[in-house]
């Protein structure tokens, strides 16, 4: 396919085991929860190895959190009403931030 | 306190790296007494806040951050510890004292709204100027003024139980900012309201401190607290963290792009 403003594109077909597979792959349920959680791996190891410090941790989270909330959410207000799809996803990492920050509150509530 | 030291700051607040301290506490500790058990819900807690800035409170529930709050607006009594608001020592001021001080300076937004059932909207907004001193006729053109801007003027005359939660709210923030107090406290102020009412609720609030308008509230929602300069994070009656918020410059991250992608 050619374009003007950008290197030409190749354009790729299905074949039917590959439509096997997207139905397939289409048909699981995706996953959820993150259990692979990258900031609770540096949480439990803290005390272990004495190179963090738990309150310390959770604190930039914390923030960190808070910054990414507060982008997203002018983020949303700049969206267009009629874009559903941008709003939703939107949303959906707000609640998904939300529901991190109520666990970091957990973990305050742990270890502390 | 007298009207001449009411008058010692400029209005709007100027804000600046140096700004003036609005308020300050020291050692600030709140225990409640019942049944001969004490239990503190505040416990020691030292803070600033600059002319100007907007702070939110955050904690988990029962970490004592209403209660912090309604210390600091003299809803409550301090325990012990020192409070200061505008370089005047606040602490040891009697009931009367505090509702001299509130109705010049402060402004309260609830989560329940808390306003008067048995008066119109403008009722509410125009009492606390009178109270504090103004003619009707300016409490009138405030209220207006008020109203207008919350765009509420076609409910002046409401009942406020005919009114959404939201719009309640909106009039219960009105009314804490009738008498432009030097500081405006709001204990979960959207609490009590879905997801469109919080977004109108907020830009007001952001608004409003886009003013000049000093903000310390107190919430769970993270929207909320993101929306402040600061945040506080109140942990069993003592400052956990206390920050400000970094803003992510625009352009950096992958919202935009992956939303891009479609199409």
């Amino acid at each position: 396919m050619e374009q003007t403003t950008r290197p030409n594109k190749r354009v790729y077909e299905l074949t039917p085991a590959g439509r096997e597979a997207l139905l397939a792959w289409i048909d699981e349920p995706s996953d959820g929860p993150r259990i692979r959680d990258e900031f609770f791996i540096k949480l439990i190891l803290a005390p272990m190895t004495g190179l963090a410090d738990r309150i310390a941790l959770m604190n930039t989270q914390r923030r960190h959190y808070l910054s990414l909330i507060r982008r997203l959410t002018e983020l949303h207000a700049d969206t267009d009403p009629a874009d559903t799809p941008a709003r939703l996803l939107i949303e959906g990492a707000l609640l998904h931030l939300q529901a991190d920050l109520d666990w970091l509150e957990r973990c305050q509530e742990e270890f502390v | 306190m007298s009207r001449a030291a009411s008058k010692g700051l400029p209005w709007p607040p100027e804000r600046s790296a140096d700004s003036p301290v609005l308020l300050k506490t020291s050692g600030l500790v709140k225990v409640y007494r019942a049944d001969g058990v004490a239990v503190e819900a505040v416990r020691g807690v030292d803070l600033e806040l600059a002319v100007g800035e907007f702070v939110a409170i955050m904690g988990p529930s029962g970490s004592g951050k209403s209660t912090l709050l309604h210390v600091l607006g003299g809803l409550e009594p301090a325990t012990s510890g020192q409070l200061w608001l505008r370089g005047q020592r606040v602490d040891g001021l009697s009931t009367s004292g505090w509702a001299l001080l509130r109705r010049r300076h402060i402004g309260f937004v609830f989560q329940f709204f808390n306003l008067l059932s048995s008066m119109t909207v403008a009722d509410n907004v125009e009492l606390p100027a009178l109270l504090a001193g103004a003619t009707p006729r300016q409490a009138r053109k405030r209220r207006e003024e008020l109203l207008s801007e919350l765009g509420l003027t076609d409910k002046a005359g409401a009942a406020p139980a005919r009114l959404s939660g939201g719009e309640q709210q909106r009039v219960a923030l009105a009314r804490a900012l009738a008498n432009e107090p030097s500081l405006l406290l709001a204990d979960e102020p959207t609490g009590n309201l879905d997801s469109s009412n919080t977004r109108d609720v907020l830009r007001l609030l952001r608004r409003t401190h886009d003013r000049g308008q000093t903000i310390l509230l107190v919430t769970h929602d993270a929207r909320v607290a993101s929306m402040a300069d600061r945040v506080i994070n109140l942990f069993d009656g003592m400052v956990a963290d206390d920050a400000k918020i970094v803003p992510i410059p625009r352009g950096l991250n992958g919202v935009r792009d992956i939303l891009e992608l479609r199409g």
